[in-house]
This record gives C-alpha cells, sequence and structure tokens, in this order.
C-alpha cells in the first residue's frame, strides 16, 4: 500500500517543531525539523533578530534554564517539545577594570 | 537612537549603586523600556549578581528568569550602566560580555563606584556599532535627562 499524500503531509508535520524564540523581550515563531542539530537552530534563531555582530556570543537555553550546549546534537535527541520557547541569550555577562 | 530618561530614574540608579556597592563594590543595573514606546526610558533593573572591587556577574538564572518576564512585558533592555572604583572607561571585559549584543546597545560607566553627583560627568558611554564593535559616543547624544 502506498502513501497518502495526506500521510506524507501529517508524517512531516510531525517531524517539524513550532518554537518560540526569545530575545530581548521579543518572542518570534521559528518552525524546523526535529532531526535538525541545536546549531542549525541556534543560527536561524540569531538570523530572526537581524543585525546580531557578534553572535558566536548566544546559546539557546530552555525555559526551565537548561543550556544547549551541544550544538551537533539534534532538537529530537536534545528533548525540545512542539510549542516550547527558548530563551537566546549570552552565557555570561560580566563586567569589570 | 537618542533615549529620554527622567532626572528621577537617574537618581534611583545612583541610589541602587550606593546601597548595593556600598563604595567597595562595582554593581550593574539596566535601563529598560516599552517596544511600544522604546526610545522612553522607563524602568531601572537591578540584576542578581556577584561583585568586587574589579567587577562583577549577573547571576546566569537570574537572565533566563529577565527574560521571560521581558517578553511578558513587552519590554527591552536598552542600555546597561556599571561602575568602576575610579575612572570609567569600557574594559575589555565590558567589551566582551554586554547582556545585549544588538546594534545601538548602550554601555554607561559611572566613575568612583556612583559615590559622586548624579549626574553624567565623568561617565564613559560605548555603542555596539553595525560591525560589532564598542565605539565611545557623547552621552547627550544618546541621553536626554528630563528634569
Amino acid at each position: 500500500m502506498s502513501a497518502t499524500a495526506e500521510d506524507i503531509a501529517r508524517h512531516e508535520s510531525k517531524q517539524t517543531l513550532h518554537l518560540g524564540i526569545l530575545y530581548n523581550g521579543i518572542r518570534k515563531e521559528v518552525e524546523i525539523n526535529r532531526d535538525a542539530t541545536v546549531k542549525a537552530l541556534l543560527d536561524r534563531a540569531i538570523s530572526l533578530f537581524g543585525n546580531i555582530p557578534q553572535p558566536h556570543t548566544l546559546a539557546l537555553w530552555t525555559e526551565k534554564g537548561v543550556e544547549l550546549t551541544n550544538e551537533q546534537e539534534t532538537l529530537k535527541s536534545a528533548g525540545l517539545k512542539d510549542g516550547e520557547s527558548l530563551i537566546l541569550r549570552p552565557s555570561a555577562v560580566k563586567g569589570g577594570r | 537612537m537618542r533615549y529620554r530618561l527622567s532626572a528621577a530614574l537617574l537618581a534611583e540608579t545612583f541610589s541602587l549603586f550606593r546601597q548595593c556597592g556600598g563604595g567597595r563594590r562595582e554593581c550593574q543595573v539596566l535601563w529598560t523600556s516599552s517596544w511600544d514606546d522604546p526610545s522612553n526610558i522607563s524602568g531601572v533593573v537591578h540584576p542578581l549578581h556577584s561583585a568586587h572591587a574589579g567587577g562583577f556577574e549577573i547571576t546566569s538564572a537570574w537572565i533566563n528568569y529577565f527574560w521571560l518576564e521581558l517578553a511578558r512585558t513587552g519590554r527591552g533592555v536598552r542600555a546597561q550602566i556599571h561602575t568602576h572604583p575610579q575612572e570609567a572607561f569600557h574594559s575589555s571585559t565590558d567589551d566582551a560580555y554586554p547582556i545585549i549584543h544588538s546594534e545601538g546597545f548602550l554601555s554607561l560607566v559611572i566613575p568612583d563606584f556612583g559615590l559622586g553627583a548624579v549626574g553624567l560627568d565623568g561617565a564613559f558611554l560605548a555603542e555596539i556599532d553595525p560591525n560589532g564593535q564598542w565605539q565611545e559616543v557623547a552621552p547627550e547624544d544618546r541621553l536626554e535627562i528630563i528634569r
């Protein structure tokens, strides 16, 4: 039996994550495949917010405060869920003489 | 962008520096405004941080909390303000670890742990340029204090 267009659409829908990205008080939405890497999501997230001149200083964190440190990990294995919001922020904020 | 902030908000900023730093430790606050009216600074936020005479670091868990709060209230950070023990300048640490990395973000450094007169005399203001580099800018070109 061959898969119908509806079956394929359902399968692709299950493969897609709809995530919210928060940066400096703004929330933007991103759709991305569950098999994409954390690095791919990070790049997409940074591009959503226009000109961020030093993007390598930013990382993604879950709302529960866990940093997604393994950039080669897939979103599925990182445990991300459809509809989840992620925080785009610097890993460290400090200053001094 | 040129931001407007009240003299009362500037006074609150200095008051926080004096209470928290006690003339012995650096301290940082953040100026925020609504995304509906970004040029009108209307909030002073005092982050949870560790500090000593030569520096400070914001608590990581607090940043997560703050990011969620900004999104919930529709506000954004426009400037970070922190003290130095003596002369105000932008150090390499200040350059490398700001809370916001976007073009136009401001970083204001206040001398003498903020123990001097409330105002911008002796202060150093830097701004992120389109290439991600910090450039010194005149405080009066970016900040208007409303009496």
